[in-house]
């Protein structure tokens, strides 16, 4: 195996496990408590087709 | 025959038979494998090994008639290049000399070494009328040994071999580092090699498998190196990510609950459901589906509520859907299912509550009205059902996740391909 291969096998095995560990403690970068609230000022609702 | 030589292995021992006296340089002993120079009337251990090499498909001593010369089986080679693994036999016979029998995917070829050298024209070469074009080029290398060989045959033999063919007769050119050798090979059945031999065909080399990835592998800039392999570790991480996630947000438990809002009313609070949270932190889904309205959205306020803390957790939630028509005709959007995700949900029991609003587009219908179109309709309502569940799946962690897997040999190939 590459050298570039070898340290590419252990990117992927450390984002594995990155993973692993934010489910563990389920954390994600993109949940719905960031989203705004349905009181926040100034946010558009209606479509977006036009 | 010619008469053999009978040599004492120094290495184990062991009394082996020299059967080509005079030719024969190198011997693999068949007891432990060790390499012996034989060249002299001194036998000298060239490299000691512990355990013969075994399983060939024809073992060294074997007689058998081919082109009605009778052949002994003298050395045995098993060789390898890339995935593809076969074997290769050494016949002797005093009068006719050496002459080859080899066995790759099934099929057998019987080899002769030329002693006219073919005439090469870069991807092709010529020999006694014949042309044959190049049909593979590779490093080759002996992975077992046993037996004895006219020159200083070793595991570990690395050459650079050349098949030209034509039709199914093949002319083999091997290049090492102190000669070039060319050796014809036509196919013969195994049929005519059992006849001729005892074959053992549970150590006949099977075919390679079928690489369900070749094609892949041979796309444009993947072939190169190893970013075929970088591509498809990388789709294996992801699937491993995949399972980890499934398998690490359990255990589920849902609780069902229901609302009904006026379209432009006041909003409503609800209590639908308590879920409990087992795991020191899990995720909380709520998936809400509702009726088949248009032009309305609603938004979902909503709050767990912790029973012993009395605290609460906060997220939006919003369902809506639009149709009209323009000047390319009919149109819709959005939808009537909407999934919210809650992260780091502490251990606890949880009341979940939502907080309603449903709104019309463009703008809120009066509240208690009657649709004149359906004056015997009911008020505008929109009607929703709840799930509320312990557990759950980021597909923002997934994409992130596979956004940085394949990103690497992503900007290779790209970069390669910038031009």
């Amino acid at each position: 195996m590459s050298k570039r291969m070898t340290l590419f096998t252990a990117w992927c095995a450390l984002l594995v496990v990155l993973s692993a560990v934010s489910s563990w403690f389920a954390w994600t970068p993109f949940s719905d408590e960031e989203r705004p609230s349905s009181s926040s000022s100034g946010y558009y609702r209606g479509p977006t087709h036009k | 025959m010619t008469g053999a030589r009978a040599v004492t292995c120094p290495s184990c021992g062991g009394s082996i038979e020299i059967r080509a006296v005079g030719y024969t340089v190198t011997l693999a002993c068949r007891y432990c494998g060790s390499l012996l120079d034989v060249a002299n009337e001194d036998v000298r251990l060239i490299t000691a090994y512990r355990r013969a090499a075994k399983n060939f498909a024809i073992m060294p001593g074997a007689r058998g008639t081919l082109f009605d010369v009778e052949w002994e089986v003298i050395g045995a080679l098993r060789r390898r290049s890339g995935d593809a693994v076969w074997q290769e036999f050494l016949l002797f016979n005093p009068y006719s000399g050496y002459r080859w029998l080899v066995a790759a995917d099934g099929e057998w070829q019987f080899g002769t070494m030329l002693l006219d050298r073919p005439e090469e024209d870069g991807r092709s070469v010529s020999w006694r009328g014949q042309h044959y074009v190049l049909d593979d080029n590779a490093e080759i290398e002996t992975v077992m040994v046993i037996g004895e060989f006219y020159w200083r045959a070793a595991r570990g033999d690395k050459v650079q071999g050349a098949t030209f063919a034509n039709g199914r007769e093949q002319l083999s050119r091997e290049t090492s580092a102190d000669e070039v050798t060319w050796t014809q090979l036509i196919p013969i059945t195994a049929e005519w090699v059992s006849e001729a031999f005892t074959v053992e065909q549970r150590h006949m080399p099977r075919p390679p498998r079928p690489d369900l990835t070749e094609g892949f592998r041979k796309a444009p800039g993947v072939a190169e190196g190893d970013l075929g392999n970088m591509f498809l570790v990388a789709l294996a991480a992801l699937l491993l990510i995949l399972a980890v996630q499934v398998l690490l947000s359990g255990p589920q438990v849902c609780a069902d609950g229901r609302a009904t809002v006026d379209v432009g009313g006041a909003t409503t609070i609800h209590r639908i459901g308590t879920v409990e949270v087992r795991r020191p932190w899990q995720f909380v889904t709520i998936t809400v589906d509702s009726d088949s309205f248009t032009n309305r959205w609603v938004d979902l306020d909503y709050s767990l509520v912790n029973r012993q803390t009395q605290q609460s957790v906060d997220a939006y939630g919003l369902v809506e859907f639009y149709t009209g028509t323009d000047s390319d005709g009919p149109w819709s959007e959005g939808s009537h299912q909407a999934e919210t995700l809650f992260s780091r949900v502490p251990r606890g029991t949880y009341d979940v509550f939502v907080d309603v609003g449903a709104h019309g587009w463009p703008s809120d219908p009066v509240p208690g009205t009657v649709d004149p179109q359906n004056p015997w309709g009911h008020t505008d309502t929109v009607a929703l059902w709840f799930r509320s569940c312990t557990g759950g799946f980021s597909w923002g962690m997934f994409w992130l996740m596979a956004a940085l897997l394949f990103s690497v040999p992503g900007l290779i190939f790209w970069w390669r391909h910038q031009d």
